[in-house]
């Protein structure tokens, strides 16, 4: 009987329920019960019965409904308080019970069931209750989901460093295309660098910069490895899309981001892996950090519908101010005129001093998002469904720029038999693109010209297209569609062991149609220039494991999980391009009168067994180990094995005597994790020595080049990582983490040159060693409680970067372009370049300091002076300190949130070409910080001389510190206001809830260095097109 | 029950999929083609041999670099204009071994980079399952040759030649007879004795194997190839510089005695070198030359001395050249070379090669004028100053019928007769400084635009250091 009724029981199988889904909780809890040792189903009626008749008894009856939605809660734990008596609801909410005489009078009922508030409620004599039960976020946040092989943990199991955020949190209303994008602010420790083009994949930082950072530009292909968090859904990783070994013929091609293809409102939580001890269950791909992504799944019940609907407007803010037509035809002038032009000639030269055409205005516009959706769910306790569907049709504040994408995803649960579930989910979604891009490339062209001649067709200078005529005359779209599959058997072969089976796909194809007129600038010369790029990618992953917990004693517990993995990724390349399209309104690539095509295939495979264990001393003390080998084919034969482990413990001094009755310390956990990770992103057989093929090569015979020489030495990145952290809860309001790591990336892998003796000049090669270290943390709290409640957290994340070795040649350098370098004791992020001194006043030539502070002249022509191998670093692209600040508040129907979001320390080194000295200003607008440049004599200005380097012999030093700005910000990111229409007002509808939201984004900007409003500054110049600033609104319904 | 084994089973597939790993493992790919994978088939291993002749053709070897530099430094070019001269660090013996500074470096690269390529074929040959031994045996015989001839360019830039030492001990370059590992350090350069030993010895085997072969690619003249006499050739010139008298003498007779290779006429001298024609007997002198390619837009080693090539023609003929001719003969400025006047300055621009692009002459390696004046020198050196001077007078008679025979009879006069003849002769065809070098001759540049104009033998500058990548 003790058994049977105490809570300990009870609880124990609660807690075990936490790992199984809801929805059979009902008949699982059943089973256990009769399972459990000394839990026997029959001897306990019978002692139910035979204690009925022996004592005076009352029956209380009732059912236990959720508040949000009034339908009745399964599986509610109905306790008799200062007893260990209870039982727990059906399926429908409903529960009978009986008490003492005594109890009746006085006792009270405990209710509770995870994910919902506790609730006391006296008897007082009554034998019938309806109990309603407001959701408890916070109690669900107990449950993390630690990888996409096992199944949920308890917050106070995990040993390793996992930030966990909720759809809730991740607040998916936002108008935002991917749910990467919404990550910013969010999570302590992670960087989410912000771009402003539709469609496109944002970096992502996890605890820092993983990867040394490019030396040489984007344009040497495979330089590096991917700098990217591994990105898995219900356990399938999601292919990054980069080039690697693709040929020449595929490098201008637009990628879609892969991770569009996930429906935000399909997100139920997201895990962000940190260290190693979370994240070496995956291995060598695990070095920048993983992000598991889950989504919802249909619980058993009543049928459940969701619909909603949002639109918005958008609008730009902290554009770049280019010269007008009147300042520019005065700066033009001035040009030529410095350059030794007689003023006649320069001011004919300089063309229009009347016109002033605001390209940027006209080839802009209010940008409109629409965003639809709907999801349904339920199911019974064999079988589960979710279907959900989603339609975003955003307009960019572009002209060109939009994007559509539809969603459909159908999530099934299947209990086959007893022991026997699948899990079944199909998510394709399908996108269209359109990205003329028109701003990066052509707004900035000169003011003082017209956008039409005065018959009406389009003025053009040669060789710059006109951004009217190029709007309205080309396309450039990408129509995509992803499919990610997944399909899962759990068997449980005995209580303790169970076998699971996963075979997930994820299939992405990318067609993209490019196409310019050769009515203008951009395609006269070829006679109109189209391009088709026909991009499949098939990518499939199987794993099985098995789970064993065993439970030795009472005290011992344990979770072993043991696998294999085989994954394969599969992308195939088609292109076909055309010039010379006779009638210029038929662009397809048959009418071109010459035509070229290219194909490619890659194929990588890799092969994985992984292990992790984790041991249980009586909920205190947690221990866990993980190794995981893997095995690809991208690397060399006698190396492409590698593993990778870490260890891990957890105390829970909470729970020890000394604390258990602490008022102040409801939780504290210490944790510690050491472990290494890999990253073996790179491109495609870089270790092999390759030879390419071509058809025309001497004396007209077919012939090959060796393009790789073999490196079979060639090995994987190693990330070794620290842990030490830290939980913390305080008078049941506040929880802090915080954590401490080091990050230690060696055998990062870069391109180094090799002896010329060899054949070659350069191979990919672990070459530097890098660390990252800092501490990340999270600060809750439960402002208020109540009607009225207020809560707020602070999302920290600290990181310094240090270069420590670069091998062979001890530092490495890039361009004066892109002001980087690899220095061992410096930031990888560090920008490397000339503090500027001045202009001098006589002569208008900028000064420049070198490294030891002497002054040099720009127009000296002593060679190399301002080559990068003689800079010194003026700032880190990388923030000392940067997260997110949300608050939310709410009362009755009402919630208000606000995610604030920013960033310490990090420069932003400026396109130089927008302020060259007037450089190239012929061709081009530029800033209208110009305004300030010297003029004569005397002049104090830090801008120089107008002048031209091609006729002046006078240097450019584009790694100026007149370039770099501290972008220090804080910014309002997203504020958004929602409110549940109260049950009254729409029981018309049937409804059980109705909420109509308003959302505003990016609504404004503090930066440090705050600039003046008549020129440009760090807000202008951060971003190359201007970020947009959004205002939505919204309604949801659900039945 | 069923579904059990069915999920069962469904694990056990992909447990089982997972055993057999090894070659799921190994993805070759699609574009590209790996080194055993390519050297699995004849045809495979025929476009890698290909690709090294391509080598020979690149703008960093003989289509530029490499005949410019020792025709620069030799003085027999000058500039035509003041700024972007090409090859202006080596004219001025100015290199590093700083890559950045060393303007030889790319031609390094490529000769090395060609080795490599010949050392892929001598290492998988026997690896090819559909060739024949005959065709395997050529196959080896054009990667030795090719690789003889690459580290012979090499060795003739990068050190001082064999005779600057009594034993030739000086410091010569990295032979690499195998490929390695990128990360296998490259060692430490060998002695100048070692290198030709190691030529010959290359050589001796590809000489050996050309007259057990067949050959094997489809298209071209067979000059446009390598053969055993482009291998003999290639021989007798390391002879010569290693002073081996004898064996110069006796390959070069071997390939005169052949009669495959007659000279030509004096009356179509000026036409041979000119515009490529369909009729071969424009390169009948030709062992081994380059093929042009008539239907492709290629750039050609005679651009740099056409002065209509827009900015490329830049390369006229020095004076100290020009005054080496008289009379009649045909190779002289008023028949070979074309007169043009460039910013107020008259210049002179050698003829040969002068087709641009698809017009271009198939370019000339070794040729049977080279092979006389080599017999003639071997002989001379051997003190047979009356067949040295057969030799002699029949070259110096093509270019200028009515000269009348030499008939010296000092060794040091004919020997200087000789040396003349040769830089009359082979001017342009990649022989200016190594002929003065070997010949102890101090380089005299009197027509000369550089700092350093003329340098005494001995001088470590005769040798171009050799560029340093770690």
């Amino acid at each position: 009987m003790q058994q049977f009724y105490s809570p300990a029981c009870l609880q124990n199988n609660m807690e075990r329920q936490i790992i199984v889904q809801a929805n059979t909780v009902k008949k699982k809890m059943k089973r256990n019960l009769l399972q459990n040792t000394g839990c026997k189903w029959v001897i306990a009626m019978m002692v139910l019965l035979f204690s009925t008749a022996l004592y005076g008894q009352q029956i209380i009856n009732g059912t236990v409904v959720s508040a949000d939605d009034n339908h009745g809660l399964e599986s509610v734990s109905i306790v008799l308080k200062g007893s260990t008596k209870g039982t727990a609801t059906d399926k429908n909410g409903k529960f009978r019970f009986s008490v003492s005489d005594k109890d009746f009078k006085e006792g009270s009922l405990v209710f509770s069931i995870l994910g919902f508030y506790k609730r006391d409620v006296k008897i007082n004599g009554r034998s019938s209750f309806i109990i309603s039960l407001a959701e408890d976020n916070q109690e669900l946040k107990n449950v993390v989901v630690t990888s996409g092989y096992g199944r949920p943990k308890r917050k106070e199991e995990v040993v390793g460093a996992i930030s966990s955020i909720t759809s809730k949190e991740l607040q998916t209303d936002r108008p935002l295309e991917s749910f990467d994008k919404m990550l910013e602010g969010l999570v302590s420790g992670v960087q989410v660098q912000t771009n402003t083009e539709l469609g496109t994949p944002v970096k992502i930082n996890i605890r820092g910069q993983n990867s040394i950072s490019e030396i040489f530009g984007a344009n040497r292909q495979g330089l590096t490895t991917s700098s990217q968090p591994l990105f898995v859904i219900d356990g399938v990783p999601i292919a990054e899309r980069r080039k690697g070994d693709e040929p020449i013929q595929f490098g201008d091609e637009q990628f879609l981001n892969p991770l569009a293809g996930i429906n935000p409102d399909d997100i139920e939580s997201i895990s962000v892996l940190k260290d190693a001890a979370a994240a070496a269950v995956y291995g060598a791909n695990a070095s920048n950090g993983v992000v598991i992504i889950t989504t919802k799944k249909g619980r058993p019940g009543r049928t459940k519908l969701n619909v909603g609907f949002s639109a918005g407007i958008s609008n730009p803010v902290n554009r770049i101010k280019w010269l007008n037509g009147q300042q520019y035809h005065t700066l033009i002038k001035e040009l030529y005129i410095n350059e030794g032009t007689d003023p006649a000639t320069a001011e004919k030269l300089a063309g229009s001093n009347e016109i002033n055409t605001d390209w940027f205005g006209i080839t802009n516009r209010t940008g409109v998002v629409q965003n639809y959706d709907m999801d349904l769910s339920g199911g019974t306790e064999q079988s589960q469904f979710r279907i959900s569907a989603s339609f975003l049709n955003q307009q960019s504040i572009q002209l060109g720029n939009d994007y559509q994408q539809a969603y459909l995803t159908i999530q099934l649960n299947n209990q086959l038999t007893p022991k026997l579930t699948l899990t079944t989910k199909l998510a394709p979604t399908i996108t269209r693109k359109n990205g003329l891009t028109v701003y990066s490339d052509l707004t900035p062209i000169v003011p003082n010209i017209p956008t039409y001649n005065a018959d009406g067709t389009y003025y053009t200078i040669t060789g710059v297209p006109n951004p009217v005529a190029v709007l309205n005359q080309n396309t450039n779209y990408a129509e995509g569609g992803t499919l990610i599959g997944n399909m899962r058997l759990d068997y449980s072969a005995t209580k303790n062991l169970r076998i699971s089976g996963n075979i997930g796909t994820n299939i992405g194809i990318n067609k993209q149609n490019l196409y310019q007129s050769k009515l203008n600038e951009t395609g006269r010369t070829k006679g109109g220039f189209a391009t088709i790029y026909d991009r499949t990618e098939f990518n499939w992953i199987a794993f099985t494991q098995a789970n064993w917990t065993p439970k030795i004693g009472n005290r011992h517990q344990f979770d072993i999980m043991t696998g294999f993995e085989v994954k394969s990724e599969n992308t195939k390349l088609l292109r076909g391009s055309g010039t010379g399209f006779t009638y210029y309104r038929l662009n397809e690539l048959s009418n071109a009168s010459s035509q070229t095509s290219a194909s490619s295939r890659q194929t990588s495979t890799a092969y994985s067994v992984y292990m992790q264990t984790a041991y249980n001393l009586s909920d205190k003390y947690f221990l866990n180990v993980t190794g995981r080998s893997d095995a690809s084919s991208v690397f060399g034969t006698d190396v492409n094995t590698t593993i990778n482990a870490s260890a891990g413990a957890g105390w829970t001094v909470n729970k020890e005597a000394f604390l258990k009755d602490s008022k102040l310390i409801d939780q504290l956990r210490l944790r510690a994790s050491f472990g290494t990770t890999g990253n073996s992103r790179i491109g495609s057989y870089e270790a092999r020595g390759l030879y390419s093929f071509n058809n025309t090569g001497y004396n007209a015979q077919a012939t090959s080049d060796p393009v790789s020489i073999p490196n079979p030495g060639l090995k994987w990145e190693k990330s070794y990582k620290t842990n030490i952290g830290i939980d913390l809860g305080l008078l049941k309001r506040i929880t802090i983490g915080f954590d401490w790591y080091t990050s230690i990336l060696d055998d990062a892998i870069s391109i180094v040159e090799i002896p010329y003796e060899t054949g070659f000049a350069e191979i990919l090669a672990n070459t530097a060693k890098m660390k990252n270290s800092g501490f990340d943390a999270s600060v809750t709290a439960q402002i208020f409680k109540g009607k009225f409640t207020w809560s707020s957290t602070l999302n920290l994340g600290y990181n310094q970067n240090k270069v420590l070795e670069v091998k062979n040649v001890g530092q490495r350098f890039g361009t004066s372009d892109n002001a980087v370098a690899l220095k061992p004791g410096f930031s990888t992020g560090a920008i490397w370049g000339f503090r500027q001194a001045g202009v001098d006043p006589q002569t208008g030539v900028e000064l420049f300091y070198d490294a030891i502070g002497k002054v040099l002249r720009a127009d000296d022509n002593t060679p190399n002076i301002f080559s990068i191998q003689n800079s010194y670093v003026l700032g880190d692209r990388l923030p000392d300190l940067q997260g997110g600040f949300i608050n939310n508040f709410s009362y009755a129907g009402l919630s208000v949130s606000a995610i604030f979001t920013y960033s310490l320390g990090n420069g932003v080194l400026a396109n130089y070409r927008n302020e060259w000295n007037g450089n190239n200003l012929d061709n081009r607008n530029q800033s209208v910080n110009l305004l300030d440049r010297w003029q004569k004599p005397g002049d104090i200005s830090l801008i120089p001389i107008l002048n031209r380097q091609a006729r002046s012999g006078y240097r450019f030093v584009p790694n100026s510190s007149r370039y770099l700005y501290d972008g220090t910000f804080l910014k309002l990111t997203n504020l958004s206001l929602s409110y549940a229409l109260p049950k009254t007002t729409i029981r018309w509808l049937k409804a059980s809830r109705v909420s109509v939201y308003v959302n505003g984004a990016n609504l404004f900007y503090i930066y440090r260095q705050s600039g003046t409003d008549d020129r440009n500054g760090i807000k202008q110049y951060r971003f190359t097109y201007p970020e947009a600033q959004s205002f939505t609104g919204g309604i949801k319904i659900s039945w | 029950m069923f579904l059990y084994k069915k999920g069962l089973l469904t694990l056990l597939a992909i447990s089982c999929c997972t055993w057999s790993c090894k070659k799921f493992l190994h993805q070759d790919p699609y574009n590209r083609l790996s080194i055993d994978d390519v050297f699995k088939d004849f045809e495979g291993a025929r476009t890698t041999l290909v690709g090294a002749y391509d080598n020979l053709k690149d703008a960093n070897y003989y289509q530029s670099m490499f005949p410019l530099y020792t025709e620069l430094t030799g003085g027999n070019i000058k500039y035509t204009r003041s700024t972007s001269q090409y090859l202006f660090t080596s004219y001025n013996f100015n290199n590093t071994n700083e890559v950045t500074t060393n303007d030889m470096a790319a031609f390094y690269q490529i000769a090395y980079n060609t080795v490599y390529r010949c050392n892929n074929v001598i290492s998988f040959i026997n690896n090819i399952k559909d060739a024949s031994q005959l065709q395997k045996n050529r196959m080896l015989a054009d990667a030795y040759t090719l690789r003889a001839l690459s580290h012979f360019d090499l060795v003739r830039v990068f050190a001082l030649p064999y005779n600057y030492t009594a034993n030739a001990s000086h410091t010569g370059i990295i032979y690499r007879k195998q490929n390695t590992d990128a990360t296998v350090p490259v060692g430490d350069p060998v002695s100048v004795k070692e290198v030709y030993n190691n030529l010959t010895a290359d050589l001796d085997s590809a000489i050996s194997l050309y007259s057990n072969s067949v050959p094997i690619y489809a298209g071209g003249s067979a000059t446009t190839w390598l053969s055993l006499d482009a291998a003999k050739a290639i021989q007798m010139r390391v002879s010569l510089y290693k002073e081996d008298w004898p064996r110069a003498n006796t390959l070069a007779s071997e390939i005169i005695a052949a009669n495959s290779y007659p000279l030509v006429s004096n009356s179509s001298y000026v036409q041979s070198w000119k515009r490529k024609t369909t009729s071969n007997s424009m390169d009948q002198e030709a062992i081994f030359m380059l093929f042009s390619r008539i239907d492709q837009n290629q750039a050609s080693y005679g651009d740099n001395f056409n002065p209509s090539n827009g900015i490329f023609g830049y390369m006229a003929s020095s004076n100290d050249l020009l005054n080496l001719y008289y009379g009649a003969d045909v190779r002289g400025a008023n028949s070979m070379f074309v007169q043009k006047i460039v910013n107020g300055n008259n210049y002179f621009f050698t003829s040969k090669y002068q087709g641009m692009a698809d017009t271009a002459n198939n370019q000339k390696l070794i040729r049977i004028s080279e092979i006389y004046l080599t017999r003639a020198e071997a002989l001379a050196e051997s003190n047979n100053l009356v067949p040295a001077l057969a030799d002699l007078n029949r070259i110096r008679k093509r270019a200028n019928p009515v000269l009348t025979d030499l008939t010296l009879t000092d060794k040091q006069q004919v020997l200087d007769s000789i040396y003349v003849e040769r830089r009359r002769e082979l001017c342009f065809e990649g022989q200016g400084l190594f002929d003065i070098t070997r010949k102890k001759k101090h380089l005299i540049r009197t027509d000369c635009q550089g700092s350093r104009c003329s340098i005494s033998y001995p001088s470590p500058l005769f040798a171009t250091p050799r560029p340093t990548q770690r």
